[in-house]
């Protein structure tokens, strides 16, 4: 009568240990999150064609072997 | 839209650090912090070659993949800028980066770090653009006020370039066809790769 | 996503001790890696916590120096203070504080780029390491004090020295680091002083150099520039290393490089510049002559010299040929270590590439032989044609911002600014320029007595050269019955000059110990203050950087260029001309020095110093750059083309940028400045010219004029000498004179006539003023009239003594007893087997004081080390990163860390000379006043150089010497 009970706990218990062996085959793969700090005015500024313009501008500037 | 992206041209490069001290200059970076750094391969050897790195400004950076308080942001330049007041200094970002850009400035003993820093392509944080307190946190807004990073505006030889991505390319490319040789873009297959650039 | 681990690196505390003792495991790594060890990976973090505390207020106070937003903006233009290649600085300040820095893309020099040092100069501004007030030694500890009281001080006991020991027993130092303004000053000050006891450390610079060159064409001075290098086709360096020494210059180098130029590098060391050569050439330290016969060997074997410009331009290379048969590949092969196929690959290269620019360094000017090896390097360029034409030249890059201009105006024992010499004719040409009595002017010297000049001939010291900054040690220790002058130096009085840079740091000890008063005027205490152990009559006087002052500086091609002042001078500094006035006033004749300059609160006026010089340098054009002009080209810099530095259009159009000397005439003769030397390709009006006519018209029977040989719409079409009152009348030209001109010209000649005339009317006719000549290979003036070889003093190879023997020793030679074969005569090379060469860092300057005062730039290379090659260590058991001790064979010796790595060759050792503070293992920061110790500190590696003079400039020979090392 014990021995039922104590085999089916054993039972029970090798097939949670067992489950502990189990492992997904999938990969996870870990998703960027959305940021969450403080707004940053460049944001809208580089946006500008204005300020594009300057930044080439200001790149041939750098560049150009004159 | 312009993309943002840093190339050194390793057949120009002298390492000579103007890049490092112009950054240290520009932003104001502390002793013991080296936002750029100049790395040299096989010293001393024929082949000796040089290239300066810092922060490659990645597109889908893996910094901002592993962030556990998600503080960093791209801005729509491509320049990766991150949020010091939210950033925990956990140190994941260094381990992430393949260029190890992340820097600690430690304030304390005990190995306590400090707020990640790390390259801005001049580009300051998130506060307002050339602010006291974003200088204070994030160093110089070159990139507010037209310029670029001051590194490769200063670099001696023209050999670090930044700026869009395409205009890099030209002038690279250029360079390429007058003395012969293949490209060797360091670091742009692991920082801008063509599937998702 | 590939996530990567770093590899944490070894991290080491800095400022505190200057010298790491880290140990790094066996990996390969490189120098930055083991030098700075803070850096991307952890060492960041681990530095901070580290930081002495004055690294902490340092920060804190950085931020004072933070933009401020809001607050207007002003640009100041400068040029920086490191290197000669003259980057243009932009500076904004806000309310009166150094904030930001720009890069200058319109400079045709660096088109906005910097190196290390460049990019730093805004620390300038800061100066936290700065003397910050005068201070004099009182029993060993610095005590304040006030400008007044130090001039008085220091005044009175030169003026006790001068009535006991006569005007002579003064030791002068002026300084490469002083404008042209400032270093004219240094000069005259000496001369109002009556001594010709003043130098600066173009002695141990370029001295061979400005010796060999001048005297085989003309002019001392590097020929085309560093834009011109465009133009090259070929490019041989010897024992140059632009990419750290003069990095901006690689801009223009790699450009070449990139529109197919061929480039060798030719060192002992494979240097950051050898990196990017097409051809390196490992030669053994000491054997420049070997190597450049070598050379001219192959080009003579396949007829490869240019012989038509040969027999038009260049006299005595017969006399060479017969020299250079001697050096076949075998014999070269077994003096200089390198390889027939090598040699003929590199003279090939240059014989096939042309014009093709040779560029020398200190590499080959600072040995015994230097004025040799100058000379070989211009006859090898002869040989091929290769001097006076665009993409040809002798490139000799200079060290400091305004070595030029120092050697061409400034304080120079040998000579009065402008190369004038020390005859009585020159004396009496300066005196009429500066307005004073010659005979007043002779009374200020000591004319008691006659004294050797050399090989016997008695002179007074007006006309003997003053002791060379490469031997006041020996001023001061040398017996008295041996040196030819009254008394030895009681008294040195250095105004910008790193003692460090050196040799010989026991003797200097010695010295320091024995010489009654010590003054150095400097923005940093520099070693001089700290080294030996004096405890009284040290004074500091606090001395502005030049970003604290305006005026000129004279980059390398010969351009000069105007600085604005950035910031006012900081703490209680003042600037060198302002001392100068301060001194010369306690002396009593500021009245005679400054008739002609406007001195406003005791300070003279710059332009008006500029104006003067304009007034007196004839001889090399220094005539024509009035400030005027000077800053109109600043203000339109953008105009100029950055290949041919010319200015199209614009307000600038057809001038040179920074009107290279010589820039004939006066300035209203709008001469353009010559853009490269002895070009004959172009008008002597547009920037041509030709070789000089300075040594007569023939030599032993033999023509030494130009034969069909004249530069472009020359009236005289062929060689003819130089410019005279009685040349002009004979040629029928004297009316050309307007009338005042014919009443300063008669009598005169194109070097002493002051109102220009006769310069001008050369010129309109298409004349060179100096003549037109050949180059010489021969000068009979020297100890060795043909460059030969001989073994350095202290040699590797004493097997080879015996055939290429040194000189015999001189008893009178620039005052001073010097030696050569008495210490040849000792074979050292078993005791100390390894050769010791030094050189620089990119992040260093000079002697260092101020580099490594600098954090940004003293952060990158904290220890003082020596690059040992791995077999040389493996043999003595010492490890990379190990603490080892290297010693001299005169028995200096130096605590130093070792870096294994063959970028030096098997037996040569190479150490950087920047540092100092250390003295033979032992830290002197305690003699340092408080908060002036430069960030990083180290062993000065002249400590255990040795004694070595060069047999005409009496350059130090540091780029051959010996030593043994072993783990500490």
């Amino acid at each position: 009568m014990y021995r039922g009970i104590l085999f089916s706990l054993l039972g029970a218990l090798t097939l949670a240990a067992l489950g502990g062996c189990y492992q997904s085959p999938d990969t996870h793969i870990y998703e960027p999150g959305v940021y969450k700090g403080g707004s940053d005015p460049l944001l809208t500024l580089e946006k500008t064609p204005k300020q594009q313009q300057r930044l080439q501008e200001r790149f041939s500037l750098i560049q150009t072997d004159r | 839209m312009a993309r943002m992206k840093f190339l050194c041209d390793a057949e120009r490069c002298i390492e000579c650090n103007g890049c490092v001290t112009a950054c240290k200059n520009a932003n104001e970076v502390p002793w013991g912090v080296n936002r750029r750094r100049v790395i040299t391969l096989k010293d001393g050897e024929p082949g000796e070659k040089s290239i300066s790195v810092a922060c490659m400004h990645c597109t889908d950076a893996p910094c901002a993949a592993v962030c556990p308080v998600d503080c960093f942001y791209t801005t729509p330049d491509g320049i990766v800028l991150h949020d010091k007041d939210l950033c925990i200094g956990c140190g994941y970002c260094f381990y992430a980066c393949p260029f190890g850009a992340p820097q600690y400035p430690q304030k304390e003993a005990f190995g306590v770090r400090g707020k990640m820093d790390k390259c801005t392509f001049c580009a300051g944080g998130p506060l307002p653009d050339n602010s006291a307190e974003e200088y204070k946190k994030y160093g110089s807004n070159r990139i507010a006020e037209g310029k670029l990073p001051a590194c490769a505006e200063m670099c001696a030889t023209k050999a670090l370039l930044a700026g869009d991505g395409d205009m890099v390319a030209d002038i690279y490319r250029k360079r390429i066809t007058k003395r012969g040789g293949r490209p060797k873009t360091w670091g742009w297959e692991t920082a801008y790769p063509p599937s998702r650039s | 996503m590939k996530l990567i681990r770093k590899r944490s690196q070894c991290a080491t505390a800095p400022g505190a001790s200057g010298q790491s003792t880290c140990s790094v495991s066996g990996q390969a790594i490189d120098r930055r890696t083991f030098l700075r060890r803070s850096g991307l990976a952890a060492g960041g973090a681990a530095i901070a916590t580290m930081l002495p505390l004055t690294m902490v207020r340092k920060a804190r106070a950085a931020t004072e120096n933070a933009p401020m937003p809001g607050v207007k903006i002003d640009v100041r233009h400068s040029i920086c203070t490191h290197c000669s290649v003259g980057c243009g600085v932009i500076a904004q300040i806000q309310n009166g504080v150094w904030t930001g820095q720009e890069p200058d893309f319109d400079s045709p020099f660096n088109l906005g780029s910097h190196c290390a040092k460049g990019a730093s100069v805004r620390e300038h501004g800061m100066g936290e390491k700065r003397v910050k007030y005068p201070m004099k030694l009182v029993d060993g500890k610095w005590k304040r004090l006030s400008w007044d009281q130090a001039v008085n001080e220091i005044g009175d006991k030169i003026l006790e020295i001068r009535k006991k020991s006569g005007p002579d027993a003064v030791f002068w130092c002026g300084s490469s680091k002083a404008n042209n303004e400032g270093s004219y000053l240094q000069r005259k000050f000496a001369a109002f002083w009556g001594s010709n006891n003043i130098d600066h450390q173009a002695r141990i610079c370029h001295s061979t150099t400005v010796a060999g060159v001048a005297n085989t064409w003309g002019y001392g001075a590097m020929t085309n520039s560093y834009n011109d290098m465009h133009n090259c086709k070929a490019m041989i360096f010897i024992g140059s290393n632009a990419a750290e020494a003069h990095p901006v210059a690689m801009q223009h180098i790699l450009r070449a490089k990139e529109s197919g130029a061929k480039m060798i590098v030719v060192d002992p060391r494979f240097t950051r510049t050898a990196a990017h050569a097409d051809q390196y050439i490992r030669i053994r330290p000491g054997t420049d002559v070997p190597f450049t016969w070598g050379l001219l060997w192959h080009v003579f074997q396949n007829g490869w010299e240019d012989k038509k410009y040969i027999q038009q331009r260049v006299y005595g290379m017969d006399e060479i040929r017969k020299e250079v048969a001697k050096w076949d590949p075998k014999t070269v092969e077994n003096v200089v270590g390198v390889p027939e196929k090598e040699m003929f690959e590199a003279a090939k290269t240059m014989a096939e590439n042309r014009p093709g620019t040779l560029v020398w360094c200190m590499g080959g000017t600072q040995h015994h032989i230097g004025n040799n090896n100058t000379r070989a390097y211009c006859v090898f360029q002869l040989a091929l044609g290769n001097i006076g034409v665009k993409g040809g030249g002798a490139n000799i890059f200079r060290g400091h911002d305004n070595v030029q201009g120092a050697t061409d105006v400034g304080p120079n024992s040998h000579t009065l600014p402008g190369y004038y010499g020390l005859s009585e004719g020159a004396w009496k040409h300066w005196a009429r320029v500066w307005d004073v009595d010659y005979g007043w002017l002779r009374g200020r010297f000591d004319t008691s007595k006659k004294y050797d000049a050399g090989g016997g001939k008695m002179a007074y010291t007006m006309n003997i050269p003053g002791v060379p900054v490469s031997r006041w040690i020996d001023g001061i220790l040398e017996d008295k019955s041996n040196f030819q002058q009254k008394d030895n130096f009681h008294a040195i009085f250095f105004q910008g000059h790193a003692v460090n840079s050196q040799t010989r740091g026991p003797d200097m000890v010695k010295a320091l110990d024995k010489v009654d008063l010590v003054v150095v005027s400097d923005p940093f205490p520099s070693v001089l203050a700290v080294m030996g152990n004096r405890k009284n009559n040290t004074y500091l006087l606090p001395t502005c950087t030049q970003f604290e002052q305006a005026g000129s500086v004279t980059a390398s091609n010969r351009s000069l260029q105007w600085r604005e002042q950035v910031i006012d001078p900081l703490f209680e500094s003042k600037t060198d001309i302002h001392i100068l006035y301060l001194f010369a006033k306690k002396f009593g004749f500021a009245d005679q020095m400054f008739k002609h300059i406007k001195v406003e609160n005791d300070v003279p006026n710059v332009e008006d110093v500029l104006r003067e010089i304009n007034r007196g340098t004839w001889t090399i054009g220094y005539t024509g750059q009035s400030p005027e002009r000077l800053k109109k080209q600043a203000q339109n810099r953008h105009t100029f083309n950055t290949t041919t530095l010319r200015a199209e259009g614009g307000p600038c159009d057809g001038e040179y940028y920074g009107l290279p000397w010589p820039c004939w005439g006066t300035p209203e003769l709008k001469h353009p400045g010559t853009p490269n030397l002895y070009d004959p390709s172009m008008s002597i009006a547009d920037g041509g010219l030709v070789f000089r006519a300075r040594f007569g018209t023939e030599h032993n029977g033999t023509n030494l004029l130009a034969e069909g040989s004249y530069s472009v719409g020359s009236e005289i079409k062929d060689g003819y000498p130089e410019f005279t009152a009685a040349m002009l009348k004979k040629l029928g030209w004297w009316d050309d004179l307007t009338a005042d001109e014919k009443k300063a010209a008669d009598g005169k000649n194109w070097k002493t006539d002051l109102s220009g005339g006769i310069q001008r009317v050369a010129i309109k006719h298409g004349c060179a003023p100096f003549g037109n000549a050949k180059a010489r290979c021969v000068v009979w003036q020297f100890p060795d009239p043909v460059p030969i070889h001989r073994e350095p003093l202290y040699t590797s190879r004493y097997d080879l003594v015996k055939r290429w023997p040194t000189y015999a020793d001189r008893k009178a030679f620039w005052r001073l007893p010097t030696r050569y074969m008495s210490i040849q005569k000792t074979n050292h090379s078993e005791k100390f087997p390894l050769i010791f060469i030094s050189g620089r860092l990119v992040e260093y300057e000079g002697g260092g004081a101020e580099t490594r005062s600098t954090k940004w730039l003293a952060e990158l290379q904290q220890n003082m080390f020596v690059e040992i090659n791995p077999a040389d260590a493996n043999d003595r058991n010492i490890k990379d990163g190990q603490q080892v001790w290297l010693e001299g064979p005169e028995g200096g010796k130096i605590l130093i860390m070792a870096m294994v790595t063959p970028r030096v060759g098997r037996g040569v050792i190479w150490t950087p000379f920047h540092f100092g503070g250390w003295y033979e293992g032992k830290d002197l920061l305690d003699r340092y006043p408080d908060g002036t110790a430069p960030y990083v500190r180290g062993e000065a590696c002249n400590t255990a150089t040795t004694y070595g003079y060069d047999s005409v400039t009496q350059m130090q020979e540091t780029k051959a010497t010996l030593c043994q090392i072993r783990p500490a």
